[in-house]
């Protein structure tokens, strides 16, 4: 696939990687607000094949949501690479769809069946080749990198790609110290690294730059990769579901209007034939790979075929809606009716059909089938999955997103408010710890051990995990108010490197004390919660919080003990 | 040089499958039901709880077509001796005649091999150690006879530092305790044909030569008695199951773990101990070769082998209860 821009110096490929950085963080940060924000507790209104059911969901999104950390590092390294600094700054959210040109705003919201659409937006493949330069490159300063409107990352990856292969031609681009990188063994506690889907390449030269990129848009859009999934007919469907996508821009284009509805009723009408058969074609692709598909999507409440004649029977039947609507006499409110027919086109289209037509040619491990198969449950579901999360929770607003007010929700519970900026103070210092563990090259290897066995193991799954799940437990407001508050990954001050080691672990250390010593008050657990929440989700809240406490002071003491000698390494 | 003593030394050997209901990373070491790791708790199933079982009881969840729990001495030997202790560890014995079997009508035979205490692996996700497996915390070894007609039971425990038995491991630097972590041996597919002999031992010991056959053959067993069952609850864990089952790559830590050996080094150091109940000074440490392997992530069970060396300064078969 080629890209829209065109990268022509170093610079513009730090601007690219940079922007890539930014993306994958908010992603992580968007995955694990949806995913800590279900149900866990059969007193929540669950019974218990219902609770299975959830956390099967949340174990998928928190999956993606480790493996966009995966795509985080790898960029990390693709940066050290060309000698440039790490990037884990990030505007805070919510930020508008414009922001990063992509389909949905930036945006954290709880688990539900809109917010999985959002999220095959964001891992959704492109489909075409992008001949037309948008940017002029080959300039002193980084033009705007666009990913291209209506799909997503994929395109800016590819951006990437064509940059390092052709300033590799123009000599010495890899100029960072090899030593910078980060491999697998360093960032994981474990006996190896594919039980946690983890795979960190070392960035020394073209080739293994170019399967960073690989790793990072094989995992994430799934593009067609036929030794995972070795349909018979996946370049075919690979062309159909192109021109699928083709027929819905036009059919999304159509504006229905007093005067002229007529007209686009009909190309409405003449649109939703062409789709009729190209459904049919794709049909009796997949048809003929059904064995195959029912293996592979085996947990699907129903089968691949199953799912297309569906959509087909849902496109037929609103077919027949416009249809009738055209040739009325007199119809009542045309322009209505068409406006719902063309919304529900979209919407079986763009997620009911495209997820299935991908599930024909992509990797079914990729991010977007992962997302699409929650989908498919999602739909038959007929109990709320998730807690009553609001949307952007947040301390207080910041200068990057004080414009998008009314989406964001300030908290106001002492107690929840307490426990939020708690959680920020610890992701801000985890985040601090990532980015010293990835920029300082000259830094021993018993440093760097302290830094990847605190910041990975146990910060990401012993301090931020818990401080989560129990934020969407908390009130937003008064005891009164059934809304809950969530995580909301704040971000007070550019994220910059500590320039000096020493300085660094005395900085460190002492962010780690208050944090710690911040906890103490928080054990006390006010007891109208106990009255909010039930005995059960109170107890946990209780034990988790005293739990969390300890776990606090001793990564601080462990922090402390300073960089661990190599013989006491595990 | 301490005094020349009269010994009755016991070295027991023991096998049998253990249950440990954890979770497992990347989920948090309490985690109650399992979300991002490879362990769970099943609709229907309480939560879990961490706590390492050698034998049946309450806390034991047993699973259909997986391994039942209980760790028993399979056999050993006895001698008296005349010892001569020089320091705390290292005695000198000279055998007091010869030493025999013990087998079948030896009260200890059989006899009953337990962790008491409600232990568990105690890492935090590396916050107690730099280590996946942490410690075993606490490690009270209890050793019952209460099958046979003569009861005994003697208890003898391990500590990081046997003068401060009360001390948390949390309030034990971590730098410290790194001297005491558990040893791992991992046999996966990458190593096969590697000289490494502990792998063959533990597949062989624990019956699962090949782990990724024996999930399949676990797999198939689970589709056959899903089709047969009814209850939504029911259907849920066993289609759980069978989702886990699924995933039969051997390099995948669900299979790859089944060859992982965790060699516990913990001789049982305890100022103390305790015969039926009546503590006595039990002298040096009891020496504990001890190691845990074949984690069948499908029925949170693994096996456990070992051999461990008791001394008295009496005849203990002589404090049975009959």
């Amino acid at each position: 696939m080629k890209s829209s821009s065109q990268i022509r110096t170093r610079e513009e490929l730090i601007y690219a990687l940079c922007r890539a950085a930014e993306i994958e963080h908010g992603l992580t940060c968007i995955y694990l607000f949806a995913a800590f924000s279900m149900k866990r507790f059969l007193s929540e209104g669950i019974d218990e094949v219902q609770q299975d059911q959830v956390r099967n969901w949340e174990a998928v999104v928190l999956a993606v949501a480790k493996q966009e950390m995966e795509h985080l590092g790898i960029v990390c390294n693709l940066l050290n690479s060309i000698g440039a600094p790490q990037h884990f700054s990030r505007p805070n959210l919510p930020q508008p769809a414009e922001y990063y040109q992509t389909e949905f705003p930036f945006s954290l919201e709880p688990f539900s069946l809109a917010t999985i659409q959002m999220f095959m937006e964001f891992e959704k493949p492109a489909t075409n080749d992008f001949a037309e330069g948008e940017v002029e490159g080959d300039g002193l300063v980084p033009d705007p990198i666009r990913t291209q409107n209506f799909h997503t990352v994929q395109e800016l990856y590819a951006t990437v790609l064509e940059g390092f292969e052709y300033l590799d031609t123009q000599g010495d681009l890899f100029i960072g110290p090899p030593e910078a990188q980060i491999n697998d063994g360093e960032i994981v506690v474990g006996f190896n690294n594919r039980e946690y889907g983890i795979t960190m390449i070392e960035v020394t030269d073209l080739q293994t730059a170019k399967q960073a990129v690989d790793i990072i848009i094989e995992q994430g859009e799934g593009i067609p990769i036929e030794a995972v999934l070795s349909t018979k007919h996946a370049r075919e469907l690979q062309r159909l579901y192109g021109r699928v996508v083709e027929n819905l821009q036009v059919m999304k284009g159509l504006t229905f209007d007093v005067e002229n509805w007529r007209q686009s009723a009909e190309l409405l009408c003449v649109a939703l034939s062409k789709q009729h058969e190209l459904l049919v074609e794709a049909r009796e692709l997949l048809k003929d790979d059904e064995q195959l598909l029912n293996e592979v999507y085996w947990y699907l409440p129903h089968t691949v075929v199953e799912l297309i004649d569906m959509a087909i029977a849902e496109l037929s039947a609103l077919h027949g809606k416009a249809e009738a609507i055209l040739h009325a006499d007199n119809p009542d409110s045309p322009v209505g009716e068409l406006e719902g027919i063309q919304s529900a086109v979209m919407r079986v289209t763009q997620y009911d059909v495209e997820g299935v037509l991908l599930s024909g040619f992509t990797n079914p491990e990729s991010h977007y089938i992962k997302f699409w198969s929650i989908y498919e449950q999602l739909k038959t579901i007929d109990y709320q999955p998730a807690r009553n999360v609001v949307s952007n929770p947040a301390l207080r607003l910041h200068a990057d997103n004080k414009e998008w007010a009314d989406q964001v929700t300030i908290a106001e519970n002492p107690y929840s408010r307490n426990v939020m900026e708690l959680l920020n103070a610890s992701y801000e210092t985890m985040v601090q710890m990532l980015l010293l563990t990835f920029s300082y090259n000259n830094m021993s290897n018993d440093a760097r051990y302290l830094f990847t066995r605190t910041a990975f193991f146990p910060f990401m799954s012993m301090v931020i995990r818990p401080l989560c799940e129990m934020l969407t437990l908390l009130p937003v407001g008064g005891y009164d108010d059934d809304r809950r508050t969530g995580p909301p990954f704040e971000y007070y001050i550019d994220i910059a490197l500590l320039p000096n080691f020493n300085a660094g672990m005395k900085y460190l250390n002492e962010r780690l004390v208050q944090i710690a010593k911040f906890s103490d008050p928080l054990v006390t657990v006010p007891e109208e919660l106990r009255g909010y929440l039930g005995e059960e989700q109170f107890t946990y809240l209780r034990e988790e919080m005293t739990y969390l406490n300890g776990t606090l002071h001793r990564i601080q003491q462990n922090f402390a003990a300073g960089p661990v000698p190599s013989d006491l390494q595990s | 040089m301490g005094e020349p003593r009269t010994t009755w030394n016991y070295i027991l050997s023991f096998k049998g499958w253990a249950q440990c209901r954890m979770a497992t990373d990347p989920d948090p070491a309490n985690e109650k039901r399992g979300v991002s790791g490879y362990t769970f708790a099943l609709p229907g199933e309480r939560d879990l709880d961490q706590v390492i079982c050698f034998q049946p009881g309450d806390r034991v969840v047993q699973r259909s077509f997986c391994p039942e729990v209980g760790i028993s001495v399979i056999g050993g030997s006895q001698y008296k001796a005349t010892t001569i202790t020089n320091g705390s560890m290292n005695p000198r014995e000279e055998f007091q005649g010869e030493p025999s079997s013990i087998a079948e009508g030896n009260p200890f035979y059989g006899a009953r091999v337990d962790l008491v205490n409600s232990p568990i692996f105690d890492s935090r996700n590396s916050t107690i150690v730099y280590d996946g497996y942490g410690l075993i915390s606490p490690f009270d070894m209890q050793i019952r006879t209460a099958n046979s007609p003569q009861e005994l039971t003697v208890q003898r425990s391990y500590y990081v530092d046997p003068s401060k038995p009360g001390t948390s491991l949390s309030d034990v630097p971590i730098l410290e305790l790194q001297t005491h972590v558990m040893k791992t041996q991992v046999y996966n597919s990458e190593n096969l044909n590697s000289p490494y002999p502990g792998s063959a031992n533990i597949l062989l010991k624990s019956n699962i030569l090949d782990p990724s056959a024996y999930r399949f053959r676990r797999r198939q067993q689970l589709e056959g008695q899903l089709a047969e069952t009814e209850c939504p609850t029911a259907q849920a864990a066993l289609k759980k199951r069978i989702a886990e089952l699924r995933i039969s790559d051997p390099k995948n830590r669900r299979s790859a773990q089944m060859g992982a050996k965790v060699l516990a080094p913990y001789n049982l150091n305890s100022l103390q101990a305790t015969l039926n109940s009546q503590e006595f000074d039990p002298g040096p440490a009891w020496p504990l070769e001890m190691w845990m392997g074949g984690w069948d992530a499908d029925s949170l069970c693994f096996f456990v082998m070992g051999t461990l060396k008791t001394s008295f300064d009496f005849d203990p078969l002589s404090h049975c209860k009959s």
